[in-house]
C-alpha cells in the first residue's frame, strides 16, 4: 500500500505596505524631477524599495522561501543609467534550486507631457550560468534615458529556508523609502539582526492563518497498480509571526579611506533560522549562542571528527620532532613543516573538503584543509592545539550567533599562558602574524569537548620600525648617507610579501622607486627568510631631491624621503570609524653632518604631538653640536579602530604631524 | 624531397614524441634567467580543411618556475554555437620528469565568459585551475577545436609575454588553395625564426628565445614582439561567406552581409529626425543634431551573442530599446543620418588607450570596435556613438591617432584618426594669489584644458560636490590642508574646452621660518620620474604627450625683499620642452612655465637622457623662493 499526499497550500497575504508604494503608480511631478529633493548631486534614487519573505509548502520539498523585491527607480543624470541595468545571483544544488521571475517590468517617460510606458520584453532578459552552482538573471530596462523612471519586481523561490536573504535598506544612490516585511509560520523562528547605523522601524505582529490540505490515498495492487483513489479535505490552524520594517529617506554610502568592508556600514537586515517545531515533531534548536554554534560545528565529521585521526602523519612527525624539546620548538617546526609542505588552493572554508588524509596525500586544500591538518598535527604532537573559527575581512563582521557566520579557521595554541594564532595558508604568516584577510574582528576557539572561547583577533603587539640614518650633505645640493633599518612583526610581514620573493637587483629598483627615486647601492637584507626574527635591511643613498640649495643656504627635511608627503585624511567629513591595519611605531633616529664651511641657521624645534591621550603620537626631538644635527622622530599608532567622532581631531593631528615632518632645517655659509 | 619532409614535419605533429625531456634539468641555464616560465614547446596547428571548416590543435609544453609563471599556461578554450570543443587535456610533471597527475577534460572549469559589461554572452570557456603543490613543474597539454568561421585564423605569437623564455615553438598552417590564404609577419626583429613554405603548408619556428623583463615605460609586449598574421579571400563567419581580396571588396561585404539589412527605421523616428532638423542645410549641422539626439535616447550595453559579436543589431531594435554596443549605436546614427540625407560611414578600428592600427596590407577582419566617420571638407569628423556626454567630433584617446578601416557601400578606405599629440592636448592654467603675514595663500585658480586633457578633466564633472573637493585635494596633494572653497566648472562642448575655476585656501603655504619662504610653482608640479635601471633592456614609449602653460601671480605683504631666487630655467630635448621664468616686481612676482612632452618611441639608449630630463624637471619644479623683511 502507498501512500500519497498532495498539499495545496493557500495564504490569504494581507498588504501591509501603504498605498503610495505601489508599482504602476507613476506621476508627471516625478517625470519632471530632475534632481534629488535631499542629495542634489545624486544621479538615480531609489524612489521605493521593498521586500517580503515568506513561505509556500510545496509537497515535494516542504516549505519553501519565497521573497518579492518591488523597486521604481529615478534616474537623473547619465551616470545613473547603469540603475537600469539589475541582475539577480541564484543558486543551486544538486535538485534544488532557487528559481527566479521578473515582472512588472516598465520604463516611464514623460513624452510630449504625457506618460509613455515601455514594458520589457523578453529579449532584454537573460540568465547566465556562472557555474555549476550559481546562475545570475539579468534584465536590460528598454527606452530608458536622463528622466525615465523604471519599475520592477522580481521574485526568487528558494528550497533553502535556512537562507533568508539579508536586505539592505541603502545603497549607492539615495532610497526614499525601504521596507521589508517577513511573514513566517510559527513552526519557524529566525531571530533578525539589524546592521549599519539607520534608525529603523520594527513592527512585530502575530496573525492567524490556515492552510487547506488536499489529500489523495491511492488503494494499489501489490504490482503498483492503482486501483481506486479517495480525496479527503482537512483544514490545518496555525499562527504565523510578522516582522515589519521601513525606513524614509536613507542617504547614499559612499567609499572611504582607512574602511576594511565596506558591506559592514551597510544598513540592513540580517535573518538567521534559529529553531524549527513542527507538530507533533520534537523541537529542533539550531543555533541560539555562539556556544552552540561551536559546538555544533565541531560535532560535524569534516571538522572535529577529523582532528583525532593522526595515523597518517605519525612517522612523518616522529621524525620532525626529533631533538625539539621545548613547546615553542615544536610549534615553530610544525607550522613551517605544514606551511612550506603544503598548499593553500585558494578557497575559504570551516570544512575540510576531502578530509585530512588526502589533503596530506595530495599536499593542498582550503583553509580549513590546511589549518585543521595544523591544529591536529600540533595536537598529536602534545600541544594544547585547538581549531579558531572566524569569519574572514570579505565575509564582514558576524553579528549573531550562527553556522553560516564563519567562513574561515585558524590554529591556536595555549602555549604559557599566551594563545597563538597560526595559519599555515599564508608563507610569511607567523605567530599571531595573520594574513590580512584574516584580521577581522573576533574568533571563537574551540576545545575537544565542544566548549569554546571567544578570541580577539585585532593585533595587540606594536610592530616596530627602527630607522638609523646617517648622512652629509653637499654644497651642490646632493645628500650621500646610510641606512640600516629593523622591521618586527607586521612590518617585516609586509617587507616580506612586498620583497621577500624578489632578487637583490628587483628589490632595489623597487626601492629606489618607492622612495621617490633615490640611488641605492650596497642593498643588503638580512632575515627575510627567517621569520623567527626581526628583518634587518642595510643600504647606501644618494638623494638629490629632497635638499634645496638657494644662494647661500641649504634647505633639508630631516626625514627626507620618509616625511609624509601628504596628509592621507583629506576629506571634510566622516561617516565610517577608521580602520588601521595594526599598532606600529616608527621611530628614526638621524644624524645630519654638517658641511664644512656652513653653519645651522635655523632647526626646528622639539616638539611632541598627541592624540587622544597618546593614543597617536608623534615625538620630534633634536639634539645639536658643532658639526651634527641629531634627531630622534618617532610615530606611535596605538590602536586599530576609531569612531567617526574623532575625525576632525585626527584629521588636525595628521596636518600638524605633516607640518612638522616637512620643516626645513636651514644650513647657512659661513660669512 | 623538400616536399616530404615538411609533410613529414607536419604529421609528426599529430603524435607527441615520447622521449620528451621533460625534466627542468634540461633547460638551458640563459632561459632560467629573468623567466617565472619556459615554453619548453609549443606547437600550433591550423589546418583550414574548406572555407566553412578549420581545426586548430595545440600542444605545449611549458616548465612553470614560480607562481607567477602560472599566468602563462593559457590553458584555455572558448566554444560556443559554431565553434566545437574536441578535446582538451593536460598532464603535470615534478621537476625530474615524473607524471604527477592528469588531467581530464571534466576536470577543466566550463563556464560562462562573463565580463561584467555583457548583458547577454553566449560564449563558454574551458580553463584549468590548477593550484600547484611544487615548482617547478612541467605541463603538458593539449586541445583541439574545430569553428565554421574562418574569418579569424589566431595569430602566431612565438614570444607572448615578459619573464618567458622560449625553448621551442611552432605554428604550422596547411589550407586549401583555392581560399586565398595569405599571411603577414610583423616585427621580425631578428632572424630566429625561420619559415619554411611549401604549397599548401607554411611552417614557422623558432628556438631559444630568452626571457625579456618588464621595464618601466616599454611598449606592449605583443604589439612590438614578432607574429604572423593569417587571413583568407575566401572566408565564412557565422552564416556568412565572405570575401576579402582587397579592401573595397571586404568593405562591400561587411556592408551588404552585416549592415544593409538592419537599415530600417520606423516612419514615426524618420519623421521625427526630419521635424528636428527642420530646414537645416549643413550636413555638419545636421550631424549635431542627430547626433545629440543618439546621446539622450540611448546607452551603451554590450551585447554578444553568436553573429551578434561581428553584426550590428536591427536600427529599429536600437531605437525601439534605447540601447545597444559599439556596432548597433554606429550603425543606429548612420541610418538615422542616412534619412535627413547625411553621408556617414561604420568605421573599424582598434579601441584602447594603446594604439593599435588596422594594418592596410592584410585585409582580414580586424579591430575590436566600431565609430561612425562622417565626410568632411576631404577628411573625416570621428563620432563616438557609445558615450552619451561626448562632444560632437571628439573621439578621445581611445581611437585617436590609428588607423581604421572606413566601410562604405561599394568600397571602403583605411584612412587614419584625427589626433590628440601634444599642444593638441593642452592645459594652461592662470592663478591669481596672494600670502598674507601668517602665510596663508588665497587663490582664484583657472584651468583651460583640450584634447585628451579635456578627457582626462570632463569626468570631474559629474562628480558630487564632496567629491570634485576630494578629487582637487588629491590632484593638489602637496598642498597640506588644502581648502576648496568653490568650484564652478564649463564643459563647453561647441569649442571642446574643460574651463574650471576655483577659489582655493592653503593654509601656512609660506613658512617663516627664518623669513618668507615657500615653492614658487603651486598648482602644478610633476614628481614623475621613471624608475632607473642599471642596465636597460627594453626601448620605450612615451604614450601620453601634452603641453601645459600656467601663469601664476603671487602677491606678498609689503615689507620684504628677495634674499634668494631660482633661475630662470630652459631645457630643450628631443622628449620635449621645459621652461620657467620668474618676473619680480616689489611684493609681485609673477611665475611662467610651459612644458611640452611628445610622443614618441625610443630606443633603450635613449632611457638615461629621459629620466635627467625627468629629473631636471622635477627639480625646477620645486624651485623656492625666499624674501627677507627689509627692516
Amino acid at each position: 500500500m502507498k501512500n500519497l499526499f498532495i498539499y495545496l497550500f493557500i495564504l490569504n497575504l494581507n498588504l501591509f505596505y501603504s498605498q503610495e508604494y505601489k508599482l504602476g503608480k507613476v506621476t508627471i511631478d516625478e517625470l519632471k524631477e530632475n534632481e534629488h529633493k535631499l542629495e542634489k548631486d545624486a544621479s538615480a534614487c531609489k524612489i521605493f524599495s521593498k521586500a517580503k519573505t515568506y513561505m509556500v509548502y510545496n509537497n515535494d520539498k516542504g516549505f519553501e522561501l519565497v521573497t518579492e523585491v518591488e523597486n521604481k527607480i529615478k534616474i537623473y543624470k547619465t551616470d545613473g543609467l547603469k540603475f537600469a541595468n539589475f541582475s539577480v545571483d541564484f543558486y543551486s544544488y544538486g535538485s534544488d534550486k532557487e528559481i527566479v521571475n521578473f515582472s512588472d517590468a516598465v520604463t516611464y517617460n514623460l513624452v510630449a507631457g504625457k506618460i509613455e510606458k515601455t514594458k520589457l520584453k523578453s529579449e532584454g532578459e537573460f540568465t547566465e550560468r556562472i557555474n555549476k552552482y550559481n546562475q545570475v538573471k539579468k534584465i536590460t530596462m528598454p527606452n530608458v534615458k536622463v528622466g525615465s523612471i523604471v519599475e520592477y519586481k522580481y521574485t526568487i523561490k528558494s528550497p533553502f529556508v535556512s537562507q533568508v536573504k539579508d536586505w539592505y535598506f541603502q545603497d549607492l544612490i539615495p532610497v526614499d523609502y525601504s521596507s521589508f516585511q517577513i511573514r513566517i509560520p510559527e513552526y519557524y523562528t529566525y531571530n533578525s539582526f539589524t546592521k549599519g547605523s539607520l534608525n529603523i522601524k520594527s513592527i512585530k505582529n502575530t496573525v492567524s492563518s490556515s492552510l487547506t490540505i488536499n489529500s489523495k490515498e491511492r488503494q494499489s495492487t501489490s504490482r503498483g497498480r492503482t486501483v481506486s483513489t479517495e480525496f479527503s479535505q482537512s483544514k490545518v490552524d496555525f499562527k504565523e509571526n510578522i516582522s515589519n520594517f521601513e525606513i524614509h529617506d536613507v542617504p547614499s554610502i559612499k567609499e572611504e579611506t582607512f574602511v576594511k568592508n565596506l558591506a559592514n556600514y551597510i544598513g540592513g537586515v540580517t535573518h538567521e533560522l534559529a529553531s524549527i517545531q513542527y507538530p507533533n515533531e520534537p523541537f529542533k534548536l539550531l543555533s541560539t549562542s555562539w556556544e552552540e554554534v561551536a559546538k555544533n560545528i565541531n560535532l560535524s565529521q569534516d571538522f572535529g571528527g577529523e582532528l583525532s585521526k593522526m595515523s597518517y602523519f605519525e612517522d612523518d612527525i616522529n621524525k620532525l620532532l626529533v631533538g625539539k624539546n621545548s613547546d615553542q620548538e615544536k610549534m615553530i617546526s610544525i607550522f613551517e613543516f605544514v606551511k612550506n609542505n603544503f598548499k593553500w588552493n585558494g578557497y575559504f572554508g570551516i570544512y575540510t573538503d576531502e578530509g585530512l588524509k588526502n589533503t596530506y596525500k595530495n599536499k593542498i586544500g582550503n583553509v580549513a584543509d590546511l589549518n585543521l591538518l595544523l591544529t591536529a598535527i600540533l595536537r598529536f604532537s602534545k600541544l594544547n592545539a585547538h581549531p579558531v573559527l572566524i569569519s574572514s575581512v570579505s565575509n564582514g563582521i558576524p553579528l549573531f550567533p550562527s553556522r553560516t557566520a564563519f567562513n574561515y579557521v585558524l590554529a591556536g595554541v595555549e602555549i604559557e599562558g599566551r594563545t597563538i594564532l597560526l595559519d599555515a595558508t599564508d608563507k610569511f604568516s607567523h605567530l599571531n602574524i595573520l594574513p590580512y584577510r584574516a584580521i577581522n574582528w573576533r574568533g571563537r576557539m574551540i576545545y575537544e569537548n565542544g566548549g569554546s572561547k571567544e578570541i580577539d583577533l585585532e593585533p595587540t603587539v606594536v610592530s616596530k620600525d627602527n630607522i638609523i640614518m646617517d648622512y652629509s650633505v653637499s654644497t651642490s645640493g646632493s645628500i650621500q648617507g646610510t641606512i640600516k633599518r629593523q622591521l618586527t612583526d607586521y612590518n617585516a610581514y609586509n617587507y616580506r610579501n612586498d620583497y621577500g620573493l624578489l632578487n637583490d637587483e628587483s628589490v632595489i629598483e623597487k626601492k629606489e622607486k618607492s622612495l621617490g627615486g633615490i640611488v641605492i647601492d650596497n642593498y643588503n637584507k638580512e632575515n627575510a627568510d627567517n621569520l623567527n626574527a626581526a628583518v634587518i635591511e642595510s643600504f647606501d643613498f644618494e638623494d638629490n631631491k629632497n635638499v634645496e640649495v638657494i644662494g647661500d643656504k641649504i634647505y633639508i627635511s630631516p626625514l627626507l624621503f620618509y616625511a609624509l608627503d601628504s596628509n592621507p585624511f583629506k576629506s571634510d567629513n566622516r561617516t565610517f570609524p577608521i580602520e588601521f591595519a595594526y599598532p606600529h611605531s616608527d621611530k628614526y633616529i638621524i644624524t645630519l653632518q654638517i658641511p664644512e664651511g656652513y653653519v645651522v641657521d635655523y632647526v626646528p624645534e622639539t616638539e611632541n604631538l598627541f592624540f587622544a591621550d597618546k593614543i597617536l603620537s608623534h615625538r620630534y626631538i633634536v639634539n645639536k653640536d658643532e658639526k651634527t644635527l641629531k634627531f630622534m622622530i618617532q610615530d606611535d599608532v596605538n590602536v586599530t579602530i576609531l569612531s567617526s567622532e574623532f575625525y576632525p581631531d585626527l584629521k588636525e593631528y595628521y596636518n600638524k604631524k605633516w607640518i612638522k615632518q616637512n620643516e626645513k632645517i636651514v644650513l647657512k655659509k659661513k660669512i | 624531397m623538400k616536399k616530404n619532409l615538411i609533410l613529414f614535419l607536419f604529421f609528426s605533429l599529430l603524435n607527441y614524441s615520447q622521449d620528451l625531456k621533460l625534466s627542468t634539468l634540461f633547460i638551458p641555464k640563459e632561459l632560467m634567467e629573468n623567466a617565472n616560465s619556459v615554453v619548453r614547446n609549443q606547437k600550433l596547428e591550423i589546418n583550414i580543411l574548406s572555407q566553412k571548416l578549420m581545426q586548430i590543435r595545440k600542444s605545449k609544453i611549458i616548465t612553470v618556475l614560480n607562481s607567477k609563471g602560472l599566468n602563462n599556461i593559457d590553458a584555455v578554450e572558448y566554444y560556443d554555437g559554431s565553434t566545437k570543443l574536441k578535446s582538451i587535456e593536460a598532464v603535470i610533471y615534478n621537476a625530474s620528469g615524473a607524471e604527477l597527475r592528469k588531467i581530464r577534460r571534466k576536470d577543466f572549469k566550463d563556464q560562462s565568459v562573463a565580463d561584467g559589461f555583457s548583458v547577454y554572452n553566449d560564449n563558454r570557456m574551458v580553463y584549468l585551475d590548477y593550484t600547484p603543490t611544487e615548482y617547478p613543474f612541467t605541463i603538458v597539454y593539449n586541445s583541439e577545436i574545430e569553428t565554421f568561421n574562418t574569418a579569424f585564423i589566431p595569430t602566431w605569437y612565438p614570444l607572448d609575454d615578459y619573464y618567458e623564455s622560449i625553448q621551442e615553438s611552432s605554428i604550422a598552417i596547411k589550407y586549401e588553395v583555392d581560399l586565398g590564404f595569405k599571411f603577414k609577419e610583423r616585427n621580425f626583429i631578428d632572424d630566429k625564426i625561420k619559415r619554411t613554405e611549401q604549397s599548401q603548408l607554411l611552417f614557422y619556428s623558432v628556438e631559444n628565445y630568452p626571457a625579456r623583463k618588464y621595464e618601466e615605460l616599454s611598449p606592449t609586449f605583443i604589439q612590438n614582439n614578432p607574429s604572423v598574421l593569417f587571413g583568407l579571400n575566401s572566408f565564412y563567419l557565422e552564416g556568412y561567406q565572405g570575401n576579402a581580396r582587397d579592401w573595397n571588396e571586404f568593405s562591400s561585404w561587411v556592408y551588404n552581409s552585416l549592415l544593409k539589412d538592419t537599415e530600417t527605421l520606423p516612419e514615426a523616428t524618420v519623421a521625427k529626425m526630419k521635424s528636428l532638423v527642420g530646414d537645416e542645410k549643413d550636413p555638419i549641422k545636421k550631424a549635431r543634431i542627430v547626433y545629440k539626439f543618439v546621446q539622450d535616447k540611448t546607452r551603451y550595453v554590450s551585447v554578444q551573442m553568436g553573429i551578434g559579436g561581428w553584426k550590428p543589431m536591427l536600427a529599429a531594435d536600437v531605437d525601439r530599446l534605447g540601447y545597444g554596443d559599439c556596432k548597433a549605436l554606429s550603425n543606429y546614427t548612420r541610418v538615422l543620418l542616412k534619412s535627413v540625407g547625411v553621408d556617414s560611414y561604420y568605421t573599424i578600428i582598434y579601441g584602447g588607450n594603446n594604439k593599435q592600427n588596422i594594418l592596410d596590407d592584410f585585409v582580414a577582419m580586424q579591430g575590436n570596435h566600431a565609430i561612425l566617420s562622417i565626410p568632411y571638407k576631404n577628411n573625416y569628423i570621428f563620432l563616438e556613438c557609445t558615450s552619451q556626454t561626448s562632444p560632437f567630433g571628439f573621439n578621445g584617446d581611445f581611437t585617436d591617432d590609428r588607423y581604421a578601416l572606413v566601410v562604405k557601400p561599394h568600397g571602403g578606405e583605411i584612412i587614419k584618426t584625427n589626433d590628440y599629440n601634444n599642444s593638441k592636448s593642452k592645459q594652461s592654467i592662470k592663478a591669481f594669489c596672494k600670502i598674507n603675514e601668517r602665510g596663508d595663500l588665497k587663490a582664484k585658480l583657472n584651468y583651460k584644458s583640450k584634447g585628451v586633457q579635456y578627457e582626462q578633466k570632463s569626468e570631474v564633472e559629474i562628480k558630487s560636490k564632496d567629491d570634485q573637493e576630494l578629487h582637487y585635494k588629491e590632484m593638489l596633494s602637496w598642498l597640506n590642508a588644502l581648502e576648496v572653497n568653490s568650484v564652478s566648472i564649463i564643459n563647453d562642448k561647441e569649442t571642446i574646452e574643460f574651463i574650471e575655476d576655483l577659489d582655493v585656501l592653503v593654509p601656512s603655504y609660506a613658512t617663516f621660518s627664518n623669513g618668507l619662504m615657500f615653492n614658487l610653482n603651486v598648482f602644478n608640479r610633476t614628481s614623475f620620474i621613471p624608475q632607473r635601471y642599471r642596465n636597460r633592456l627594453n626601448s620605450f614609449e612615451i604614450d601620453t604627450g601634452f603641453f601645459d602653460e600656467d601663469e601664476v601671480e603671487i602677491e606678498i605683504p609689503n615689507g620684504y625683499i628677495v634674499e634668494a631666487k631660482p633661475n630662470n630655467v630652459e631645457i630643450s630635448d628631443k622628449f620635449g620642452t621645459y621652461k620657467m621664468e620668474i618676473e619680480i616686481n616689489t611684493n609681485r612676482i609673477l611665475f611662467k612655465r610651459s612644458y611640452l612632452l611628445k610622443n614618441g618611441s625610443y630606443p633603450k639608449e635613449e632611457y638615461e637622457k629621459f629620466r635627467n630630463f625627468s629629473e631636471q624637471i622635477s627639480k625646477a619644479d620645486n624651485s623656492k623662493i625666499i624674501f627677507k623683511r627689509t627692516n
